[in-house]
């Protein structure tokens, strides 16, 4: 093209519309006017150009602008908005209407553009000052503005439609919508929320086309339909679980616990509330783990091996003879009857044990006593096998009580014998067995037979202490035995002396021995019977007579067995008799007195066992027993000083009854030794009378001391100072015997059951340590004839009989010595109520001894400690911090598991209160007025 | 636990070797020991009861238990 042609055009353009209105109606036929009324401006412009107008590009000038014009005039509907342009726009109009002929493209985009605009009018008032050359190309633009105005106004219908549709999806507006309301109520219904927006968009769809089509006269309320929402955003609160309460703690707890501590099974629950409260309330309390849970998985590492648990029996063998003697005595009493039966049997045993058993016993420095007391029951036992023709029953009760005596010296043999745990515990442990049956054979009538069981056992343990094998014969007998035994072993140890007697215990000159022991016995054994069954027992004169007995056990068994069994029920000493029969059998086996001694003092102090069982049976026991129950009364008494002697002298009256285990040779001594021993065990431990002189006293005295031993050992073990003066002045005070005799009633004090309440224990212990002198001073006035000795009975009451000689009334003075020292820490209902609520599991209620025992060294600890503790903190007041620093030297308070946790376990809430201050002590709605 | 522990002051007191006396604050403190002590004796003797295959305890099963027990509360 031409451009000054254009230019030329582009300038009329401009001019016209700058000049023109920017709406026209203006009509295209009437562009013909137009251009030709413009057409004449133009022309009159133009002429000043060209007067000749119709030139071709005039022409095509003219249709441009015709063209223009008409697009102009056909967008531009609206209302007129300029007045003032529409003037000019007239001669543009016309001016584009000319070119409208010949529309170029640029000029058809300038229409459109300036066709869309629906600007301000001001360009338009500026535009027509402007020259038609320089401002062309200002007018140009201009008039595009303009163009693009006038086209807006032209294209009004369509141009906002479509304006609006593109503006809609370039708009971030959310898309208005008229209140929906079925929308808006299926919302609130909560209803599923995807049908909803289903639903709604659905809705919504429709009438989002309805609003965007009324989007510019719309109510813009801000509510939007769920469904037009965008789903991301939305939340679907309907879908929420609703967690409960109880599934929250449970979480919570579960998090807790599998996190925390490990708990009891049975106490989750209170772990679970604990467990909100941040407490590791778990059975931490000690440092191990769970116990159930080890044991559920047999983590059982922690716990003591057997070996050790066996190891510690023993060690609580050793400790406190007296109360093993107790204990016996009561189990004596039970299962002697039992024991009865089995002696039968082990009194078979006891013969081949005595043998295996003579090799044993070496270790006698502590246990000579015991060794004689044993080899006594070994004796005895075997004697009892032998005199099994006189009745298992006598031989059994001989088992009994030597059994009764050995227990006192033999501290730690095997306790085969379950019935005298505690007295195989502490003494022959093995011989206990035996003893039990001896015990049995206590209790029974056949104390004959005990004390035949005794003098046989007197001979053994005359002769070596192969107490074993008489413990082991006592095993039956072991009920009653430990003073038995201990009367055995202190006879045996006296015996031991003379040595051939643990042979002849062993072998079958055991019977003779104790036969004829028992015959001596027997005699005596009567004249104690006698003595018995008056009950006065416990005298001296007793006890010597019984020690007579004794001494002729090998005599007349039977008849000694029948005295001892008389002596033996008169107070229901069987361990007495046992003792005594012990201290005949010792003394029968020929063996030394001291053996004998020891083992009447050992079976006194094992029948003293029985004591407390049959405490008020004197008279009965004289009816039916033996010079063994004498002698075994006495050692009963003596349970105490658990002298060898008394059980000498016990089991030398059993010798007299029927043991006569060979100790016709030494039926003298032992006799002697066995009524020695009774009357020194009716003062001393039952050993100790066994060790002395063994006299028939003994067994007598033994009884005394069973009964009294029953009442309590300890006060024995107190008495045994004084009482071991007046015994032991008797007879039962051997010399030679005396050290054994002391120390197998040391040792039977310390292997007395541990059941004895640990105060008799200790007083024992003390007792026993004291009474060596004593009993060494008083045994020194005795004849220390062994072989006088075996009817000894141990003073295992000695204190105990030493105030109740007269015999009269041995258990209420004991017990009235006893009682002060007796006494239990807590109530047995206490005791084992809480035992049985902690243990969850059935208890036996034969549990409480042990308890009992266990609870009495526990407290004492406890003082201990804490009187240190309070000590060492210049204080003499027990505080609150003291405990608190023994309970974590304990382990049960650490960094897990602070105090004040175990005391919300533990503790009532009065105690509570006192510790914890708390600030409010629940809620209250009257509060208390405190003053 | 639900009663008091009879004597129990008195007890002590009474094994103490020296004068000494005891605040009702550590006399609940007392029982609390004492309570523990035995829960663990009841325990231990469980154990030991079902390691003897007894559903019942004995009083072997305590003694078996109490020694070392005792040396564990020996603070």
């Amino acid at each position: 093209m031409d451009n000054t042609e254009d230019l030329s055009a582009r300038f009329i353009l401009g001019q016209i519309l700058s000049t023109e209105i920017p709406r026209t109606p203006m009509i295209p036929s009437g562009s013909t006017q137009a251009p030709s009324s413009s057409g004449t401006r133009r022309s009159s412009r133009i002429s000043g150009r060209d007067a000749g107008a119709q030139t071709p590009t005039d022409i095509v000038r003219h249709s441009m602008r015709r063209r223009i014009s008409q697009s102009i005039t056909q967008k531009s509907q609206p209302a007129p908005r300029r007045t003032a342009p529409f003037v000019r726009r007239k001669p543009r109009s016309s001016a584009s209407m000319l070119f409208d002929d010949e529309q170029s493209p640029r000029i058809l985009l300038k229409n459109i553009l300036m066709t869309e605009n629906v600007k301000s009018p001001l360009v338009h008032e500026k535009t027509p000052s402007g020259e038609p050359e320089p401002p062309l190309a200002s007018s140009s633009t201009t008039n595009t503005h303009h163009s693009i105005e006038l086209s807006d106004l032209d294209l009004s219908d369509l141009t906002v439609g479509n304006v609006i549709s593109t503006a809609k999806g370039l708009n971030r507006k959310r898309p208005r919508r008229s209140l929906n309301v079925t929308a808006f109520e299926k919302r609130l219904r909560g209803a599923d929320a995807e049908a909803e927006e289903r639903s709604n968009e659905a809705s919504s769809d429709i009438s989002s086309l309805s609003l965007s089509s009324s989007t510019s006269l719309s109510l813009k309320t801000p509510f939007v339909d769920v469904g037009t929402e965008r789903k991301g955003l939305q939340r679907k609160v309907s879908q929420r679980r609703k967690i409960t309460e109880e599934e929250f703690g449970a979480a919570v707890d579960k998090q807790q616990i599998t996190g925390g501590t490990r708990f009891l099974p049975g106490k989750q629950d209170l772990s679970d509330t604990t467990h909100c409260e941040g407490f590791t309330l778990g059975l931490s309390k000690l440092s191990e783990p769970d116990v159930t849970t080890d044991i559920l998985h047999c983590n059982t590492a922690l716990y003591p091996q057997p070996d050790a648990i066996t190891s510690d029996l023993s060690v609580m063998a050793t400790q406190d003879k007296l109360t093993v003697a107790a204990s016996q005595i009561q189990k004596d009493l039970e299962e002697r009857e039992e024991s009865m039966r089995e002696s039968e049997e082990e009194l078979n045993k006891v013969q081949s044990q005595a043998e295996e058993e003579g090799d044993v016993p070496d270790d006698v420095s502590q246990r000579e006593n015991e060794a004689v007391s044993r080899s006594e029951e070994e004796v005895i036992v075997s004697g009892i096998n032998a005199e099994e023709e006189e009745g298992t029953a006598d031989s059994e009760a001989q088992e009994n009580i030597e059994a009764e005596v050995v227990v006192f010296d033999f501290q730690e043999e095997v306790v085969e014998s379950e019935s005298q745990e505690e007295v195989v515990v502490f003494e022959s442990q093995e011989e206990v067995v035996v003893f039990e049956s001896q015990e049995e054979v206590f209790e029974s009538d056949s104390q004959e037979e005990v004390v035949e069981s005794e003098s046989q056992q007197e001979v053994v343990e005359s002769e070596s202490q192969q107490e074993v094998v008489e413990s082991e014969s006592q095993e039956e007998v072991v009920e009653s035995e430990s003073q038995e035994e201990v009367v055995e072993s202190e006879s045996q140890e006296e015996v031991v002396e003379s040595e051939s007697q643990e042979e002849v215990v062993e072998s079958e000159s055991q019977e003779e021995v104790v036969e004829s022991e028992s015959q001596e016995e027997v005699v005596e054994s009567e004249s104690q019977a006698e003595v018995v069954e008056s009950e006065s027992q416990e005298e001296v004169v007793e006890s010597e007579s019984q020690e007579e007995v004794v001494e002729s056990e090998s005599q007349a068994e039977v008849v000694e067995s029948e005295s001892q069994e008389e002596v033996v029920e008169s107070e229901s000493q069987e361990e007495v008799v046992e003792s005594e029969s012990q201290e005949e059998a010792v003394a029968a086996s020929d063996s030394d007195e001291d053996e004998d001694a020891s083992q009447t003092s050992n079976k006194e102090s094992s029948s003293f066992h029985p004591e407390p069982d049959h405490r008020a049976d004197p008279e009965s026991v004289a009816d039916g027993e033996e010079h063994v129950d004498k002698a075994e009364h006495p050692s009963e008494d003596y349970p105490t000083d658990f002298k060898p002697r008394a059980t000498m002298d016990s089991s030398s009256q059993f010798e007299e009854d029927g043991i006569t285990s060979g100790s016709n040779k030494d039926d003298g001594k032992t006799e002697r030794q066995r009524s020695e021993r009774l009357d020194s065990n009716l003062e001393l431990i039952s050993r100790r009378s066994c060790q002395s002189e063994g006299a028939l006293v003994v067994p007598i005295v033994q009884e005394e001391d069973l009964d009294k031993a029953r009442e309590g050992l300890s006060e024995v073990k107190s008495k045994d100072l004084g009482s071991n003066l007046e015994m032991e002045g008797d007879e039962n005070m051997v010399e030679p015997s005396n050290p054994e005799q002391s120390d197998a009633s040391d040792t039977e004090d310390e292997e007395y059951p541990t059941e004895f309440s640990p105060e008799e224990e200790e007083d024992e212990e003390d007792i026993s340590s004291k009474t060596p002198a004593f009993v060494r001073a008083k045994r020194n006035f005795f004849i220390p004839d062994p072989s006088d000795s075996p009817t000894v009975f141990k003073d295992n009451q000695a204190s105990g009989t030493t105030q109740a000689v007269p015999a009269a009334k041995p258990k209420r003075a004991r017990q009235v010595k006893k009682r002060s020292t007796a006494r239990k820490a807590l109530p047995k209902s206490y005791l084992m109520t809480v035992f049985r609520h902690f243990a969850k599991t059935k208890v036996a209620s034969d549990v409480y001894p042990v308890l009992d025992e266990i609870m009495d060294k526990f407290f004492d600890r406890l003082a201990d400690d804490l009187e240190t503790y309070a000590a060492h903190a210049k204080r003499t007041t027990i505080d609150v911090e003291d405990v608190v620093l023994l309970l974590k030297r304990q382990g049960y308070v650490n960094d897990k598991v602070p105090v004040e946790v175990l005391i919300e376990k533990y503790l009532r809430m009065d105690q509570r209160r006192l510790l914890i201050p708390i600030a409010t002590s629940g809620n209250v709605v009257i509060p208390k007025i405190r003053k | 636990m639900l009663n008091k522990v009879p004597g129990l002051k008195k007890t002590i007191r009474a094994r103490a070797k020296g004068h000494i006396n005891i605040r009702p604050t550590s006399e609940a403190m007392l029982e609390l020991v004492t309570l523990l002590f035995l829960n663990s004796l009841a325990e231990e003797a469980k154990t030991r009861a079902f390691e003897d295959k007894s559903a019942t305890i004995r009083s072997n099963h305590i003694r078996d238990v109490s020694k070392k027990l005792l040396k564990k509360a020996r603070g």
